[in-house]
């Protein structure tokens, strides 16, 4: 089962304490590497809290956490900016120089698998 | 144990100038007024740093480091500079003396956060206050698509909606606050009115408002998921209200409308002004951006996107702006200043950083430093160094040095300034 979402990116209190303790903290990366869903959305693909999801878009796709809240409504996700949500967007300024990083359509399923650590993700970007 | 009164936070656009900061044997033991992020600096500024100057790696002398960086630099054809947003004017100045004499293209985080509100600004103009004013007279506050409750923590008591001042003595029940998003955030628990409106649906909502507050009726029931009396009562009551503020963050810049959703609400806020005093603020992120676009303007002429590579400085956002720029793999080299695009610009961007010679100035390491050919660790500016900021209204305040930073460790404008002694060698 999949559902199509519209996804809305941006920075959380959380994610700003632990950048500060530092990028390769355990606190960072709890902080970004998660997708935040209503939990009716949830419940149609079959995925719980703390459960991986894939999250994919016409550009890309990536693996995060899942977490359940009523504050965001069915039909959108928020995924916190960051080395796992970045793979998801087209780099297509359209001569802004600014990307669409906010109002993205994804698809979201349950993933195969854990969500990368960030020595896979570094990793994978040194090729 | 000296304790440093009305100490600057360098985390957020904010720049709380408020902050008590206790220091013992060199170490930041507690933290007073800061919020929850500015705490997590100050206490865990230690932590996680660089510790030597590395080449693919490897620790070698600060020297060796600066050479290498001053080669990368001079044999590339079209280096990158980017990023300056979370360091002090000083080291923006020299970046860009830097950039200039290597012929290649300066960009500052701006591009990819409040880029879209500059170009706006510069096509309409701005009506604009400090944030002591807001504090002081605005009776309608509306926060449009921006979080302070996650970003910017303690505007709300300090600047906006909570702040007591000269004639709104009563604080938060002085105010009528509004917050516009597309998805409920805990702003609605603060607001007094929270619309939500439809992704990518901004430019039309203000552009409703704006024909009603010139007098047009709504021949429609909503606009963008906002129903048509609300609409009404809103513009009504800014019309009436004594002076009005929207504070705006990146729910307007970096959504489908960009520029055009800027300009639409400086048309708004010009609309507002022929019937009483209202103004606009961006929310901006990173606590010296705004710094970075004032250093950058007053060189150069532009704000970002500055590209030297004919000799003199030439402007155009899109073309040379990093992520462009590194998207296209036309940056064959980059130098990245107090910033991690390799965690946050676009992963196409993102992965060419990776295939370049990159080098980082940063206290910090990050997933840029991570990939970096050249790592030169700095000193922390606002805790190890001083220096100017520009907070988000575009004043300057001064940072404080606090203490010592790791020795052998510099700040970033004296490690650019060996860079450019390097280059002109
Ligand atoms: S609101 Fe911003 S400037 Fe003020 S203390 Fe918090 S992080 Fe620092």
């Amino acid at each position: 089962m999949e559902i199509t979402v519209t996804l809305i990116t941006g920075r959380t209190a959380e994610q700003g304490v632990g950048k500060e303790i530092g990028k390769t903290s355990e606190r960072y990366q709890r902080g970004v590497n998660y997708i935040l869903l209503n939990p009716r959305d949830a419940e149609r693909i079959g995925v719980e809290e703390g459960a991986a999801v894939e999250v994919s878009t016409l550009h890309g796709s990536t693996r995060v956490w899942c977490k359940l809240s009523e504050d965001i409504e069915a039909g959108m996700a928020f995924i916190p900016l960051g080395p796992w949500a970045n793979r998801l967007f087209d780099p297509e300024t359209h001569g802004t120089g600014i990307p669409s990083v906010k109002g993205v359509e994804a698809k979201i399923r349950r993933a195969e698998g854990e969500p990368p650590t960030l020595e896979e993700l570094l990793k994978e970007l040194k090729g | 144990m000296p304790v440093y009164r009305s100490v600057v936070c360098p985390f957020c656009g904010c720049l709380c100038d408020d902050l008590e900061i206790t220091v013992e044997d060199n170490r930041i033991v507690k933290v007073r007024n800061g919020c929850a992020i500015s705490t997590s600096k100050f206490l865990h500024h230690h932590e996680n740093r660089v510790e030597n100057p590395l080449i693919d790696g490897k620790p070698v002398a600060l020297e060796e480091a600066v050479k290498e960086a001053a080669e990368i630099l001079k044999s590339a054809r079209r280096p990158l500079i980017y990023g300056l947003s979370s360091t002090e004017c000083g080291a923006i100045a020299k970046a860009i003396e830097l950039a200039e004499l290597i012929g290649g293209v300066v960009d500052n985080t701006a591009s990819v956060c409040h880029g879209p509100t500059i170009l706006a600004l510069q096509t309409l103009g701005e009506s604009k206050c400090t944030l002591g004013t807001v504090r002081n007279r605005a009776d309608l506050i509306i926060y449009w698509g921006c979080n302070p409750l996650e970003a910017h923590i303690r505007h709300l008591t300090r600047y906006s909606a909570m702040a007591r001042g000269l004639y709104t003595s009563g604080g938060r029940k002085d105010r009528y606050v509004v917050a516009v998003d597309v998805r409920e955030t805990r702003m609605k628990r603060v607001a007094d009115l929270f619309l939500k409106v439809n992704p990518g649906g901004d430019y039309e909502l203000l552009s409703a408002l704006r024909a009603v507050v010139r007098g047009y009726g709504l021949d429609v029931d909503e606009v963008s998921g906002v129903p048509r009396d609300v609409i009404l009562e809103l513009a009504e009551r800014m019309k009436k209200s004594r002076f009005g503020a929207i504070f705006f963050g990146l729910g307007l810049t970096q959504s489908e409308g960009r520029h055009m959703n800027i300009e639409a609400a400086i048309g708004l806020v010009a609309d507002l002004n022929h019937h009483t005093k209202f103004v606009l603020i961006p929310m901006r992120g990173h606590y010296n951006v705004a710094g970075a676009n004032t250093v950058t303007t007053w060189q150069t002429g532009y704000p970002y996107a500055v590209d030297f590579s004919r000799g003199y400085p030439r402007y155009n956002p899109g073309e040379y702006t990093a992520v462009d720029l590194l998207a296209r793999g036309e940056a064959d080299a980059a130098l990245i200043i107090a910033s991690d695009p390799a965690a946050h610009l676009p992963y196409k961007a993102a992965r060419r950083l990776a295939e370049i010679p990159t080098i980082v100035l940063d206290p910090k390491r990050s997933m840029t430093s991570m990939i970096s050919r050249v790592v030169i660790p700095t000193a922390a500016a606002g805790i190890e160094a001083e220096g100017t900021a520009y907070r988000m209204d575009g004043i300057p305040i001064r940072l404080k040095k606090l203490m010592e930073p790791p020795e052998g460790v510099l700040p970033d404008a004296e490690v650019l300034s060996l860079i450019i002694e390097e280059v002109m060698r």
